[in-house]
């Protein structure tokens, strides 16, 4: 995938992410379907801004998630999964990804919805059903990736993107934390010192 | 010095080891890797096991489904085995259609299941000539560093022993089948085969639970497959230096050690587990 018109860089083909055939209630096959596909661009569009790609040109990085178990939320946790496996690998990059979703039913907002709550569109709401994954760069605040379905006013939008973004803010304490630990058990003697 | 060495000179490197008896990573020729087994962690999946042997991690899933039996097995059930190796657990797999090692192993296990009748597939059937059950076992490689199928066959014998199968029954005036998930029983499991794997290096040495590493230096392989009887289920050598039948004899009295090792284990995880339904 070409991005700059000089030289071609990118995160690689799109990203295949796949569900394993257990991974849902109803077992699936392993050719990758059209919601793998959609959420392996959706990955893809996320995660390119946070990498520091001009860094590594003439070069392919391949990130790939698989679903072992899918209670809801996915995509969000794809998002932060892939993130931080690319910032253990030392790939360098701005900022992380942290992904959080939220499903709306009426004036009920549901953050970081399990497959039961997810958003179906034959809900009994006519308006304000709808669910909402944001990829967000929290160090930069700035969002990387935005999806939205179903029917939406207005100000529920909003809140609903400014709750999410609460959600991810909360979640990158958790990721810091991972990071950190992971660091100090590959450099033994960096802990010792102090 | 030695690492330079060692990649200039794989081969010449792993013999210094083994003259001394010994491999880089400290095992002896017939020791395993560290095995970990913890069962029942995807509740999507009807039975589930994650295998960590060393660092090579396989996760087995189950799913079980209805199917019409065949006209000429009316009477039996279908066991469907899967292996997977995807990208992500070597950059030796590319993404794209099964590899030729996935389509073997996944014909291995096969197998394995055929000739050591893990469960018999009459055990399947729920009405003679309309309905049984059709058991998936996906086994997903997700870190590569040698013998998958060693931790493929303890991934699915403990996924099958930790799968629930509710009740069914076919209702006398509508003819469907009525699933009662109130009364679940467990797979009948007959048998449970245990496989060790050899690397042979230089037509003479056999080495245990060979590495990513180990098996690309390796001159051959050779799986061996035990029952709790100490019964040989599979012998799987696919071409490579040749197994003489007093080295085929040593192998197989370490499969049956292996099989006791592994059997302890299966054992005090499935007690570990309370089960919350019937046990047939």
């Amino acid at each position: 995938m070409g991005l700059g018109p000089t030289y071609s860089m990118g995160l690689g083909p799109p990203l295949p992410r796949g569900f394993a055939p257990f991974s849902c209630k109803k077992r699936a096959a392993w050719i990758q379907g059209n919601l793998e596909k959609e959420y392996s661009l959706i990955m893809e569009q996320s995660l390119q801004p946070a990498i520091c790609l001009h860094k590594y040109p003439r070069s392919q990085i391949e990130v790939y998630v698989m679903v072992l178990e899918n209670d809801g939320s996915t995509l969000a946790a794809a998002l932060t999964c892939a993130s931080i496996a690319l910032a253990e690998a030392g790939i360098e990059m701005f900022d992380m990804v942290v992904g959080c979703s939220l499903r709306q039913c009426g004036d009920v907002s549901l953050l970081d919805p399990t497959a039961a709550e997810e958003y179906s569109a034959a809900s009994s709401q006519a308006v304000n059903n709808g669910s909402l994954t944001v990829a967000l760069l929290p160090t930069l605040n700035q969002i990387s990736g935005l999806v939205s379905k179903g029917e939406w006013e207005e100000q529920t939008s909003v809140e609903a993107i400014k709750a999410c973004i609460e959600g991810c803010q909360k979640l990158y304490s958790v990721v810091q934390q991972c990071l950190t630990k992971s660091v100090k058990r590959k450099i033994p003697q960096l802990v010792s010192k102090d | 010095m030695a690492a330079g060495f060692k990649m200039v000179e794989p081969l010449e490197y792993y013999r210094k080891f083994l003259k001394e008896n010994c491999r880089p990573d400290g095992r002896e020729l017939g020791e395993f890797r560290t095995t970990t087994l913890n069962i029942g962690s995807i509740t999507t999946a009807d039975g589930s096991a994650l295998v960590k042997l060393g660092n090579t991690t396989v996760v087995c899933g189950i799913k079980v489904e209805f199917a019409t039996p065949t006209v000429d097995a009316s009477n039996k059930g279908y066991i469907v085995p899967n292996v997977d190796l995807p990208p992500l657990c070597s950059s030796r797999f590319r993404p794209g259609p099964p590899s030729e090692q996935a389509q073997a192993a996944s014909q291995f296990i096969y197998d394995v299941i055929e000739n050591s009748q893990i469960i018999q597939k009459e055990d399947l059937c729920i009405e003679k000539g309309k309905l049984a059950w059709v058991v998936y076992c996906d086994m997903v490689c997700l870190d590569y560093d040698g013998n998958l199928l060693d931790a493929c066959i303890i991934a699915l014998l403990a996924a099958l022993k930790n799968v629930q199968l509710p009740a069914v029954s076919i209702s006398e005036e509508t003819g469907l089948a009525e699933v009662n998930m109130n009364q679940k029983n467990q797979l009948n499991i007959r048998k449970h085969p245990v496989a060790t794997s050899f690397a042979i290096f230089d037509d003479t040495i056999f080495i245990v639970d060979p590495t990513a590493e180990e098996e690309t230096l390796a001159s051959g392989m050779a799986t061996i497959v035990i029952d709790e009887e100490d019964r040989l289920c599979a012998v799987h050598k696919p071409g490579g230096s040749g197994l003489s039948s007093e080295k085929l004899q040593d192998c197989i009295v370490r499969a049956q050690t292996r099989h006791r090792e592994v059997h302890k284990l299966l054992t005090e995880v499935m007690k570990s587990v309370t089960p919350t339904i019937n046990v047939k």
